[in-house]
């Protein structure tokens, strides 16, 4: 019988990506003219999530 | 010259932002040399060695920011540690030239940028899970670069994200190619219908950018982390990015990298190879015997090397040649230069010593050194009786892999930042045993921006020592740094060039281990070179 497990989409489709972490890989990827964006979790580690998003959309 | 050192308690800052403060106080009126580093035990070593540590430092600490500046003669000591320290305690900012729009959440960064479908994570290994599992519940794949996630988190992650349909590639995925684009370190390599999913990033390098040279290219290239393959995880993730090349038009070959996974483990995955997948395969699963092989579709290579020779040979004899004329070199032409560079060195100098930024080259040369000379000493060793005693001090034939984290806590992978590992080959030429330095020079997306330059002052100083260098760069033409621009920085420097790793080794082996070396290799030549 056929499996009906999902598998996943990735190859084919535009890479959109977050970057979490290490800015070098942002800059590796815009330098592939990819569309990203950084995340930073560690500039505001007492924020709590309602805080950081309105801090995000006030950027 | 003054030697000061201050101690920020606490401060953290990440391995890319510590590199590039250090290059900036460098460059700060009178300062003549200086190191910004956290407090780990690597980095006060390094400090010492280079005469940058006073007495401040000894309380310092993992989480504390260290400092560390020589003050030029007719500077005012006080007035220059001022102007550090304001460098240093501004905020940080991402960098690149233009400025970044920095975000604060995932949820926030998902709605800004519409339509994301990957994420790199490359937080502290700790802190990695609930980003992850965030982006998993918004229907985000997640490549990890970040090591040191406890078992239970990846587990959790990948049964999570399996369940979702997504890919949780990692934890401690150096490198993935998708849809042609470089993440983590990787190469720019030519787009083809080879399609690599392996547990092992600098495996997925050499192997991507040896098919480039003979004319082969990648439809992805989709790294899962050495762990992916431990007994816990079982090839979890392996065997999803195997049924994702199997349904992808553009992948006709399979190729599955594995460094030394558990045998039941590589079990489980070729079962799953022979139920669930059609095209050809070639697996190399370093460090292991080939399982026994049926006549067919499944081919099993025992190095980097000949997992691409085997591509080559099954995509017909135009691209064969390719390999034979690029890559390959003969049995007689290896004897031949190895006993040329005996002839050059020293009675005392009789030891290897390889220097390694990554830690899948380093284990393919072990392996060929064990075949070849007897096992070398290492701080990742083919077994524990070779286990380095220090990592910091080479013993016999030593292969040392610098990115391994005794080397990169609080500092930044050696493929970034070369300081460790001009250092060490400095120490290394000092050592009158020492008779050839091996190194790979890996360019890339994610790599140092001058991998090889970097090191030509160390290497030059080894060369009128009395060493040879020897040298492998694991990059293509495309690469930001470009392979011709290194490899001409490297010979002009002396080194002597090598087109794959398993060739730099075989030769170097020969080098140090005579005629018993040479008729291994000519017996194994098959399995190693072939």
């Amino acid at each position: 019988m056929a499996r009906t497990k999902k598998t996943p989409k990735l190859l084919g489709s535009e890479l959109v990506v977050l970057n979490l972490g290490l800015d070098i890989f942002r800059q590796a990827l815009e330098s592939q003219n990819v569309r990203c964006v950084q995340v930073d979790l560690t500039q505001a580690p007492k924020l709590d999530k309602k805080l950081a998003d309105a801090l995000d959309r006030l950027l | 010259m003054p030697v000061l050192n201050v101690v920020k308690r606490n401060l953290f800052r990440d391995s890319i932002q510590l590199m590039r403060l250090t290059e900036d106080v460098k460059k700060l009126d009178g300062v003549d040399d200086a190191v910004v580093a956290m407090g780990t035990d690597t980095n006060r070593r390094l400090l010492q060695d280079l005469g940058l540590i006073s007495k401040e430092t000894a309380a310092a600490g993992d989480g504390d920011l260290i400092m560390a500046v020589r003050v030029r003669q007719g500077f005012d000591g006080a007035d220059v540690m001022q102007n550090v320290e304001k460098l240093v305690m501004a905020p940080p900012a991402a960098s690149g030239g233009q400025r970044t729009t920095v975000l604060h959440s995932v949820s926030s960064a998902i709605e800004r940028l519409g339509g994301a479908n990957l994420a790199i994570v490359s937080v502290p290994g700790g802190q990695a899970f609930e980003p992850s599992m965030e982006l998993l519940r918004n229907g985000i794949n997640v490549h990890l670069f970040s090591d040191h996630v406890p078992p239970d988190q990846e587990l959790k992650l990948k049964e999570f994200a399996r369940s979702k349909g997504l890919l949780l590639m990692g934890p401690g995925a150096g490198t993935s190619i998708i849809n042609g684009i470089g993440l983590g370190f990787a190469n720019s390599v030519k787009k083809g219908d080879i399609g690599i999913v392996a547990s092992a990033g600098t495996g997925i390098q050499e192997v991507s950018i040896m098919l480039d040279r003979i004319g082969l290219g990648v439809s992805a290239a989709l790294g899962v982390g050495g762990t992916d393959v431990s007994e816990k995880v079982g090839g979890l993730m392996m065997k999803e990015c195997l049924d994702v090349l199997e349904k992808d038009e553009g992948t006709k070959m399979l190729m599955i990298i594995a460094k030394t996974p558990k045998e039941r483990v590589i079990h489980e995955v070729m079962s799953h190879v022979e139920k669930e997948t059609t095209k050809p395969v070639i697996a190399c699963f370093l460090g292991l015997d080939a399982p026994s092989a049926k006549p067919g579709r499944m081919t099993y290579a025992k190095t980097l090397h000949s997992a691409v020779f085997r591509a080559a040979r099954a995509s017909g004899k135009e691209v064969e040649d390719a390999f034979e004329g690029r890559i390959s070199m003969e049995f007689e032409e290896i004897l031949k230069a190895s006993k040329a560079s005996a002839l050059t060195l020293g009675k005392r100098r009789k030891f290897v010593r390889g220097l390694y930024s990554g830690g899948t080259l380093a284990h393919e040369t072990l392996l060929i050194f064990r075949e070849l000379t007897g096992e070398a000493y290492s701080n990742t060793p083919l077994s524990d009786r070779f286990l380095l005693p220090d990592p910091n001090k080479s013993k016999n034939n030593s292969v040392v892999d610098l990115g391994d984290e005794f080397f990169t806590a609080g500092r930044a992978h050696p493929m970034i930042d070369p300081t460790l590992r001009r250092l060490r080959i400095a120490q290394e030429a000092k050592d009158p045993s020492a008779a050839a330095i091996m190194l790979d020079v890996v360019l890339g997306y994610g790599s140092s921006s001058d991998p090889g330059g970097a090191l030509t002052n160390e290497i030059e100083v080894a060369m009128r020592g009395g060493l040879a260098v020897m040298a492998h760069v694991c990059g293509t033409d495309s690469d930001p740094q470009s392979l011709g621009e290194q490899s001409h920085k490297l010979t002009s420097a002396g080194a002597t060039l090598f087109a794959s790793n398993a060739l730099l080794s075989a030769e170097a082996a020969l080098v140090v281990g005579g005629d018993q070396a040479s008729s291994r290799l000519k017996r194994r030549w098959g399995d190693l070179l072939g």
